[in-house]
């Protein structure tokens, strides 16, 4: 960890071994990225582009089938590393006919901990994740949500590093997402390093320091969380504006779709009516003609594009290719 | 060998099986079991204690080979397919704690099972002709060996086949491995027949002597049981228990999750 790298991953290859050898799963195509101490990383990607693979492979679940990983500066193989990450699986199957806290005493006798800071531990995940009041229901009762949640609590129950957590906002209501931002947050700000999946842009818009976007098991890109957005937002001649202004009295959205020139835009709204133009010229010739018709200009904004948009445009890239 | 989180793992599950009613199911077919052999002794006064021990061998054995497989045949798959097993592997745990851990609380239940049979059959009989008969606890301790045979077996099967074949094969593993004797008589008869003399040799070498451990004969007659014979035995079980489980550790380290 001297050079800051908590996870350093190069040119790796994963075949999934099948009994049949013609029908091989080429998971990932020499996948290389590396994580800094105190970042939170998001490895986003659309269903089966192999992100689960990558977690799996940073925790020595599986073997790569060449390649290089190397996780706190050790083999992921290694067990003494183990102790030093906690894991938020995908799937939400934990064994369910006992209380998450029995459940939880059981991790944490495989990390080692004493009793005593066993049961303060569990007290403060618990708590911390929303479910202090669930210590005596059986986890077959939990819902999905609940599940969730307390797979967020029991990865970090030892207090680790390394945080890898695999989809950590799926199945969760907006509470439930917030909730879990702000404890990647609140680890990070403790120095913690996170690793993440998610095929919810949204999510990683708002915490990542870096991104890495994966498509069919090969990066893309990966770079800083602005260089992505700002990259997508150079004002050049097809920069997209959004232009929201309001109707006067009398007037009908009907009154500005049948000016020719208008016709080809699209409205939104029906009090303030929000309008995307695309290039300075354009806008500026949209807004003259508005201000003829008698609206009301209220605001004009550069569009800054999302994460969302980012990542359709490079994975459309390359599925053109 | 036996690491702590090994027996971590072990206890957990065989704590989870009491939750889970299994261990209770189990419970009250011993007791029922008690009731039958009771009523065995009521019904017949003159009924020797000989035909009890043979008809509670037959019970305990049928019972815990159910039990074996009920809890066996799918206890690492379903961690497989529900990608629970993720989560135990990201902790500190080698996959050797993971199996011994798991095969250990299975053996833990059936041995209690075969445990509580015992002790109940100690009691009737010693009850009817005032003897104590210490074949019985070796016979009970063999069943228990021969059952974890088996268990060890299925773990190792159901981490490359399928719960219904694996169901097949050990059962044929089972009938097989307890009549090897009386088919390699069979086979040494059947000289013209090269192929058979060489499934007979397979059977030997691949299959459990699963007919080592029945020794309810020397339990109903009191004959006297050699302690070589039953120290020999033990190893060769414990010897093949630790082969088995080490295969598996091999296929498990080695198989794509
Ligand atoms: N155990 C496995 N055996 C064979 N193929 C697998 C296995 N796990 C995943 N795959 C395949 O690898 C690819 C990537 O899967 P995964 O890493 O789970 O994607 P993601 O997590 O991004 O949705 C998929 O095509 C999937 O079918
Ligand atoms: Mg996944």
């Amino acid at each position: 960890m001297d050079n800051g790298e908590v996870i350093s991953v190069k040119n790796v290859v994963k075949v999934y071994n099948r009994l049949n050898k013609k029908n091989l799963v080429v998971a990932l195509k020499g996948v290389s990225f590396s994580i800094e101490k105190g970042k939170i990383f998001g490895f986003l990607g659309p269903n089966g582009s192999g992100k689960t693979t990558v977690i799996k492979i940073i925790l020595g679940i599986i073997p790569q089938t060449s390649g290089e990983v190397k996780v706190l500066n050790t083999s992921p193989m290694s067990r003494e590393s183990k102790k030093y990450i906690g894991y938020l699986p995908e799937s939400l199957y934990y064994p369910d006919f006992i209380n998450p806290v029995k459940l939880l005493e059981f991790y944490a006798g495989l990390y080692g901990m004493n009793k005593k800071k066993t049961m303060e531990r569990i007290d403060y995940v618990l708590s911390l994740v929303g479910l202090e009041d669930k210590k005596k229901t059986k986890l077959r009762e939990f819902s999905k949500g609940m599940l969730q949640r307390f797979g967020i609590a029991q990865a970090i129950l030892h207090d680790p590093q390394l945080y890898i957590f695999d989809e950590p906002a799926s199945g969760l209501d907006p509470g439930g997402q917030r909730l879990v931002r702000d404890i990647m947050i609140r680890l990070r700000d403790e120095g913690k390093t996170i690793f993440f999946s998610s095929h919810q842009l949204s999510e990683a818009e708002m915490v990542c320091n870096n991104v890495a976007i994966v498509n069919k098991g090969e990066i893309i890109t990966c770079a800083p969380l602005e260089d992505l957005l700002i990259s997508g937002s150079k004002i050049d001649l097809s920069q997209s504006y959004s232009i929201i202004f309001e109707l006067t009295e009398g007037k009908t959205l009907d009154n500005l779709t049948s000016n020719e020139k208008l016709g080809m835009l699209n409205f939104e709204g029906t009090s303030h009516l929000k309008v995307i133009t695309s290039g300075k010229e354009e806008t500026n010739k949209v807004i003259k003609i508005l201000h003829e018709e008698g609206c009301n200009i209220l605001t004009v904004n550069l569009e800054k594009k999302t994460l969302e948009e980012v990542f359709l445009e490079k994975i459309g890239e390359i599925n053109d290719k | 060998m036996i690491s702590k989180n090994c027996i971590n793992v072990f206890r957990f599950y065989f704590y989870e099986y009491f939750e889970r009613k299994i261990g209770y199911i189990f419970l009250f077919t011993s007791a029922v079991f008690l009731i039958l052999i009771m009523s065995l002794k009521v019904f017949d006064m003159n009924m020797p204690n000989k035909v009890i021990i043979d008809f509670s061998f037959s019970g305990i054995a049928i019972i815990n080979l159910v039990l074996a497989f009920s809890i066996s045949l799918t206890s690492v798959p379903s961690d497989i397919k529900n990608r629970y097993i993720y989560t135990m592997l990201s902790k500190p745990i080698s996959r050797y704690d993971y199996l011994i851990g798991k095969f250990l609380s299975i053996c833990g239940v059936v041995g209690i099972n075969i445990f509580l049979m015992i002790i109940e059959l100690l009691l009737v009989t010693y009850s009817k002709e005032g003897i104590f008969e210490p074949n019985i606890i070796w016979a009970g301790f063999f069943v228990f060996l021969a059952d974890a045979i088996i268990i060890a077996h299925i773990i190792f099967f159901s981490l490359f086949l399928p719960v219904t074949v694996n169901a097949c094969l050990s059962i044929t593993m089972v009938v097989v491995g307890n009549m090897t004797p009386v088919y390699m008589n069979y086979l040494s008869k059947e000289e013209t027949y090269r192929i058979s003399y060489i499934l007979g040799i397979i059977i030997k070498v691949f299959f459990p002597h699963l007919y080592y451990f029945d020794i309810k004969p020397a339990a109903m007659n009191s004959f006297y049981l050699p302690p070589f014979y039953t120290v020999s035995t033990t190893i060769y079980g414990l010897l093949y228990i630790i082969f088995i489980l080490y295969l598996a550790c091999w296929i498990l380290e080695n198989k794509d999750m």
